[in-house]
């Protein structure tokens, strides 16, 4: 993996919960600007499982063992996606702390992701 | 940034609005997790650990039920979640007491080992609001099942 982007979308996702918690806190629902930074984490997060795929390709395996390394890459695709649209269809302040779910999760599967690449 | 909150959930809709729905992708995400750890244990390396990994799996299944019970309206959902999170509560204090008292049992972890500590003890805490969130919007006529 490459240490330096899974650091920057870990501290990104962190700084996202903690926004998102925010606006729990300030009775706030799910907004276009919070859905257009899902997004973003998610064209990151989309950067990652590419450079892992090429990296796979030519050869690299990770330490901690290849089916569960998948089984990650393919879960960080599709947990911002479902807790944006899952937030958004919650029109109160709960609206934004499943979204901020969801971005604590993808903290700890990137934590998981290093881990089981460095093994 | 984003709009103000409008209208309160709807009644019939109550234990999935509001917090709840907060607790079901919680929920969600753990059924998805322990599902995925013990399908690659039992899958790989049954073996090693049958007990942890069968642990793993009875996990899940309660994980998944509750989840999907939570995520239901109807008494009978409400009375299978309720049951659901209490086994879950049991299961986390007690697996959890049993791997530290006898860590050679359990040879590799399981999502309720050590109180659920390697998930940021969030399987201890989860039933807990469960049962407390179920008490909360609990059928009228059920009020003493909380």
């Amino acid at each position: 993996m490459v240490h330096a982007l899974a650091t920057v979308l870990l501290i990104g996702m962190l700084v996202l919960a903690a926004v998102s918690l925010l606006l729990t806190a300030l009775n706030r629902r799910v907004g276009l600007a919070l859905l257009a930074a899902a997004a973003v984490a998610e064209v990151g997060l989309l950067v990652q499982v590419v450079w892992a795929i090429v990296r796979l390709g030519s050869g690299a395996r990770p330490e901690g063992g290849l089916a569960v390394f998948i089984g990650y890459l393919a879960g960080s695709l599709v947990i911002l996606p479902i807790a944006a649209l899952w937030g958004r269809e919650e029109r109160t302040r709960w609206g934004p702390a499943v979204v901020a779910a969801g971005f604590l999760v993808m903290a700890v599967l990137i934590v998981r992701m290093e881990q089981v690449w460095n093994g | 940034m984003a709009e103000r909150t409008s209208a309160p959930a709807k009644r019939k809709t109550a234990r999935r609005s509001g917090p709840g729905r907060v607790l079901i992708a919680v929920y969600g995400v753990f059924a998805l997790a322990a599902t995925s750890r013990a399908g690659v244990q039992i899958a790989t390396k049954f073996h090693e650990a049958p007990v942890a990994y069968l642990l793993s799996a009875f996990a899940a299944v309660v994980y998944i039920v509750a989840t999907v019970t939570l995520a239901r309206s109807g008494r009978t959902s409400h009375r299978i979640a309720v049951t659901s999170c209490t086994i879950e509560l049991v299961g986390v204090v007690t697996v959890g007491t049993y791997s530290i008292a006898d860590s050679a049992a359990f040879p590799d972890a399981t999502v309720w080992s050590s109180y659920g500590g390697g998930y940021g003890f969030v399987p201890l805490v989860l039933p807990v609001l469960g049962l407390l969130w179920l008490r909360k919007v609990a059928p009228r006529r059920n009020a003493s099942l909380g």
